[in-house]
């Protein structure tokens, strides 16, 4: 009687928790709803008071006029290429620095660890001004180099798998060492396999920063065919000025749905590696 | 099967001496105990044969050859871990083979082995489990079968039961020495039960402060203790000790000399309750037992077959006493209950102020 009456509690207090967190979800889910919405709409249903969200008819031209209008395929791979390329980068080296931080014993471990902790406190802005005179020195300017190499490293990412990888008992390196194994083959073999909910969600987390990165891609590239996708979505609304939102939203729409559906695949792993490590992104 | 010789081996933790110029020899096929409290160094003596810890100074030889700079797997030896370290993302087939698979062994013969192990092991029908859906004991046997299957020339083991309940302890302990009855193979085993060392050791080392303070069979250490380390170390309830002396079958004060004595030595000879009458074979006092200061009942622990009594001596030292009889309700002597004992004259243990033993000439 006493357990029935405790799980019609839970279940009443499950069904409260739920309704105060979809507040929040909805707040966050509405403004890509209302772009979704919005890019289904035709240019005189767009300014229509009051607005309703859900379109008359469902119309793709403004995809199609978007896609005609300006070389979307292209900001698409430009992105994909920086993108891949600085997670790959960013989770080589995160991992390797994080295994020897966490499980090797070395002189001034501390100091490097604090060191690489303080990049995390340093506002990306303040580093734009060196790293652009670096760029250009190399004579890298408008080249992908200039947006992958910069972000090769992340502080963050080392101090989140350096955190994971500390929770690995000692034990089990020591078992592999018995077994004959190196240490390499323990990093690879075990510690990467083990982490895996973690490297996902630093892995995904990477793509989806450098997919949103703005400043830094404007900076360093000029010609059309080298920008980012977030550059070419604030191209697109200054060329289109406010005439015709539908085609904003819609070329926004395509633009952003590559790092949605990355997040939404990964999703399981990614809350569980935040979950498991401890810390807020 | 291998010799090993330990000689002038320390150990420095920064400062801080944790193993202080030790010498062991293991004779090949030998099943050595090392026990001691938590902190002695007991395992870092392991960790060290197995090559997971350098050695601050001495040499560690194997078969006649030093070893101190071999990695564990050029050493040969195997090694069971206190929490098992299995590898968790591998299936126990796995976990079992992946030494040899590192060793690049023909898959054939793997296969053997592998199965070989788990047959001994009783775990064929769990090789393609992963640990997560093994029991201890499972756990325990796929740790002993990893070790195992590469046939190595020592195998250590670091505390392996001390994470299983106490049945399950006594079975597995059981399988510990028919596997090394089976295995014919050098054994060092590292616990800090005495149960365990008493009955699986050919011979135990007694660790205290990073140093061996006696090596020898259990019997030996059980009979001849050669400390008060060691003396109140084996032996369950641990051994009674009193500030005193003999002279002329009397027990006096005494500051210098501590005499030992095991509680199933000593005797009930007289209560003054009335509700406690002592079984006639308590009392069969014996010419050679010496009287201890009369005492009064602190606690009375009925464990079946025998009984511990726990007395407070009028000189304010406490001891037990075991009676080896099942106790009848009307004969548990009750708390308060005043009790006169006495403790068997030769099997008393005299130490002097250091904890040595005086050996009586």
């Amino acid at each position: 009687m006493k357990n029935s009456v405790t799980a019609q509690q839970q279940r009443q207090q499950r069904l409260l928790a739920t309704l105060v967190l979809c507040l929040p979800a909805l707040a966050h889910l509405f403004p890509i709803l209302y772009m979704l919405s919005l890019s289904f709409k035709s240019a005189t249903e767009v300014f229509e008071y009051p607005p309703n969200l859900i379109p008359a008819a469902f119309d793709f031209a403004n995809y199609v006029t978007a896609i005609k209008s300006a070389p979307l395929a292209r900001f698409l791979l430009n992105s994909l290429i920086v993108s891949l390329s600085v997670t790959a980068l960013q989770l080589v080296t995160s991992i390797l620095a994080a295994f020897a931080l966490a499980r090797i014993e070395f002189p001034g471990k501390k100091f490097f660890l604090a060191v690489i902790l303080a990049t995390m406190m340093v506002p990306g802005e303040v580093t734009i001004l060196p790293n652009y005179l670096t760029i250009a020195r190399l004579g890298w300017l408008d080249t992908y180099r200039s947006m992958i190499v910069p972000s090769a490293a992340s502080g963050f990412g080392v101090f989140l798998l350096y955190q994971f990888f500390r929770t690995i008992p000692t034990e089990l390196e020591e078992a592999v060492r018995v077994d004959g194994g190196s240490r390499f083959r323990f990093l690879w073999q075990f510690v990467v396999p083990l982490s895996m909910p973690a490297i996902v969600a630093f892995g995904v987390y990477a793509f989806v920063a450098t997919w949103n990165q703005y400043l830094w891609p404007l900076v360093v590239t000029q010609t059309t065919e080298m920008r980012t996708v977030q550059i070419a979505l604030g191209m697109f609304r200054s060329e289109n000025e406010a005439s015709s939102w539908g085609v904003i939203m819609a070329a926004t729409a395509i633009l952003v749905a590559p790092s949605i559906l990355l997040f939404v695949a990964t999703q399981k792993q990614f809350v569980r590696g935040i979950m498991m490590s401890g810390i807020k992104g | 099967m291998a010799q090993l010789q330990l000689t002038d081996v320390t150990k420095l933790f920064g400062k801080t001496r944790v193993i202080d110029g030790l010498h062991l020899t293991v004779k090949s096929g030998e099943f050595v105990v090392l026990v001691g409290p938590s902190g002695c160094g007991k395992s870092t003596i392991l960790r060290m044969i197995a090559g997971l810890e350098d050695l601050s100074s001495g040499s560690i030889k194997m078969d006649g050859n030093i070893i101190n700079n071999l990695s564990p797997k050029e050493r040969g030896v195997a090694m069971v871990f206190q929490n098992y370290a299995l590898y968790p993302h591998m299936t126990v087939r796995d976990n079992i083979s992946f030494g040899l698979k590192l060793a690049s062994m023909p898959k054939d013969e793997i296969k053997e082995r592998v199965f070989d192990a788990a047959k001994t092991l009783n775990l064929t029908d769990y090789l393609d489990k992963k640990p997560g859906q093994l029991s201890g004991g499972q756990k325990q046997r796929v740790a002993m079968g990893r070790a195992m299957v590469r046939r190595p020339k020592l195998f250590l083991f670091d505390e392996p039961l001390s994470n299983l309940d106490a049945a399950l302890r006594v079975r597995m302990r059981a399988e510990i020495a028919q596997l090394h009855k089976g295995l014919d193979c050098t054994t060092i085993y590292v616990t800090h039960d005495q149960v365990e060392a008493m009955t699986l050791a050919d011979r135990i080392a007694v660790v205290n402060g990073g140093k061996i303070e006696q090596f020898g069979t259990p019997m030996e250490l059980y009979n001849a203790p050669q400390t008060k380390f060691v003396a109140s170390f084996l032996g369950m309830p641990p051994m009674n000790f009193l500030p005193v002396k003999m002279i002329q079958s009397q027990l006096v004060p005494s500051a210098a000399v501590t005499v030992g004595f095991r509680a199933e030595d000593t005797q009930v000879v007289n209560s003054r309750s009335s509700s406690v009458e002592v079984p006639s074979n308590e009392i069969r006092t014996k010419v050679r037992d010496v009287p201890l200061p009369p005492g009064s009942v602190k606690m009375v622990e009925l464990l079946g077959g025998l009984s511990h009594i726990h007395v407070r001596l009028s000189d304010d030292q406490d001891v037990v006493v075991e009676t080896r009889s099942a106790l009848t309700p009307e004969l548990i002597p009750r708390i308060g209950d005043v009790i006169e004992l006495t403790a068997d004259a030769s099997r008393l243990f005299f130490f002097d102020a250091d904890g040595r033993t005086i050996f009586k000439t």
